[in-house]
């Protein structure tokens, strides 16, 4: 095949529809291997993919399978790219409707999200901590010294039986350049500050009570997944007004 | 006063009871006491969600989604046109599936959904309720392209609407997943089975909606509805399916 015959190729949607296929299919593979080795896979989620191949580069069944994905799912975005060009080209032409306007952004949201998911797996970092009450604790990647100063645990009393629902702090942060700032984080209610995102973890069974788990986040993907969400969101609403029913069908309807 | 303690067992029974009277009523086209059947089933459904939601004398929202019996109220309340349609075949496999879901629920030994750290925050109830939705639709339209092929119909794709809608809600369900994900975990994606089955059929659905635009038989986009079911199944029942896995094995 040529290389203009393979853009061709990649600018229909027969090609999309095979490869949403072949991805679902290596996901549903992928959650049956995750499901086999939950281990090895959830140092994954606080780890660069880079970092966590060269792990297990001796355990090939673990990741064939992702690159496999990878590669469909770059195939995938480039013939997104390609089919909502030539929508949005034939659109000018037959004429914009809200419906259309809805169906367009949906695909640019699924790009942004494809990309963001990318630039997750490959950019950013991610430190967790036991911190004491009192005491400075110092993170490596992060550059940035944390001192709790106040920590309370949260719980819920349902008949007299107590329920743990986690831990409330405040934490004096500091950088480098001397910059101080105080967070508020919470289970389940992460705080924001110099760029970074801070989360009380869950697993708090082993801590003493002067004792939290905190999580510190920091990657631009976050930025592109709300973007991305945003427009899915805005995609929807247009699709559901593009799709009511004009008051005439409703009346015939109702006929 | 605690509903909780085996109420919604005996909700689910019930409703149960009903659904199969419903199914009964249908199969001999007594369409109008059969359709008013499958709505006093629903309500039943419905009080023993709400119950499971009162715990110790206060009221939680979490609880209420249990995606278990959240499915059949939702597949009930999908049912309905169909049994007050005129195809036979459809609703015939339609309460066959609503029948074996709300057995699943009535069976499966699960203690109720309490409060926890996990789902202390309105977006986790929002996310199993898109999910629980979501999952109704795409089994309920399952179920209707299998009666599509046994009636070997090639005119009538009733099931691509709720195709579309589950697909919308689920794509909803999705942005909750990740938001849940990244505030109570710090990542909007997990290397989790649960994560990854859920974007498995999210690719396989949105594949589904694209099957109208390029020239497919009904026979063949009906098998892949079908199909569909799979990783729903394994998505909503894993811990069941582990479970029996283990007992066979």
């Amino acid at each position: 095949m040529s290389r203009r015959g393979a853009w061709t190729f990649l600018s229909q949607i027969k090609p999309g529809l095979y490869l949403l296929l072949a991805a679902s299919v290596l996901l549903f593979a992928g959650a049956i291997i995750v499901d086999i080795n939950s281990d090895d896979f959830h140092t994954l989620n606080f780890m660069l993919l880079f970092e966590w191949l060269a792990l297990y580069r001796d355990r090939p069944i673990l990741y064939v399978w992702i690159f496999v994905l990878f590669a469909v799912l770059l195939v995938l975005g480039i013939n997104t790219c390609l089919c909502t060009w030539a929508y949005i080209k034939n659109t000018k032409q037959s004429g914009m409707t809200i419906k259309k306007v809805g169906i367009i952004l949906f695909h640019l949201s699924f790009l942004l999200f494809l990309s963001g998911h990318l630039v997750y797996e490959c950019t950013g970092s991610s430190e967790t901590l036991i911190l004491e009450k009192g005491a400075v604790g110092q993170l490596t990647g992060t550059q940035l010294s944390l001192e709790p100063v106040m920590l309370q645990r949260i719980q819920l009393d349902i008949a007299g039986k107590k329920i743990r629902m986690g831990t409330r702090a405040s934490i004096t942060i500091k950088d480098l350049a001397g910059e101080i700032a105080t967070i508020y984080p919470e289970s389940m209610k992460p705080d924001f500050s110099m760029g970074y995102s801070f989360h009380v973890g869950m697993n708090e069974k082993e801590l003493s009570d002067e004792q939290i788990l905190v999580i510190i986040n920091k990657s631009p993907a976050i930025y592109i997944f709300i973007v991305g969400a945003a427009g899915i969101v805005v995609a929807f609403l247009l699709f559901m007004l593009g799709s009511r029913p004009s008051s005439l069908e409703l009346s015939k309807r109702l006929s | 006063m605690d509903l909780n303690s085996g109420f919604f067992e005996y909700c689910m029974v019930a409703a149960l009871v009903l659904y199969a009277m419903s199914t009964v009523l249908t199969f001999f086209r007594v369409r109008h006491f059969g359709s008013f059947l499958i709505m006093a089933g629903f309500v039943v459904n419905l009080v023993a969600l709400i119950s499971l939601g009162y715990i110790g004398g206060d009221w939680y929202l979490f609880p209420m989604l249990d995606e278990l019996r959240l499915i059949p109220a939702v597949m009930a309340l999908l049912a309905y046109p169909v049994i007050r349609g005129k195809g036979r075949n459809e609703a015939m496999t339609v309460m066959g599936v609503l029948l074996l879901v709300t057995f699943i629920a009535v069976i499966v030994q699960t203690d109720p959904p309490m409060p926890s750290i996990k789902t202390k925050v309105m977006v986790a109830s929002f996310f199993f309720l898109s999910e629980g939705v979501s999952a109704a639709f795409f089994l309920m339209s399952g179920a209707l392209a299998f009666a599509a092929l046994l009636v070997n119909s090639s005119v009538n794709e009733s099931w691509n609407r709720l195709v579309l809608w589950g697909f919308v809600i689920f794509t909803l369900c999705q942005i909750l997943g990740a938001i849940w994900a990244f505030i109570g975990w710090s990542y909007p994606f997990s290397w989790s089975t649960r994560h990854l089955s859920s974007a498995s059929i999210w690719c396989f659905y949105g594949a589904a909606i694209h099957l109208r635009y390029v020239g497919m038989n009904t026979k063949s986009k009906a098998l892949i509805t079908i199909v569909g079911i799979i990783p729903v199944v394994f998505m909503v029942y894993h811990h069941q399916i582990i479970e029996l896995l283990g007992v066979l094995i």
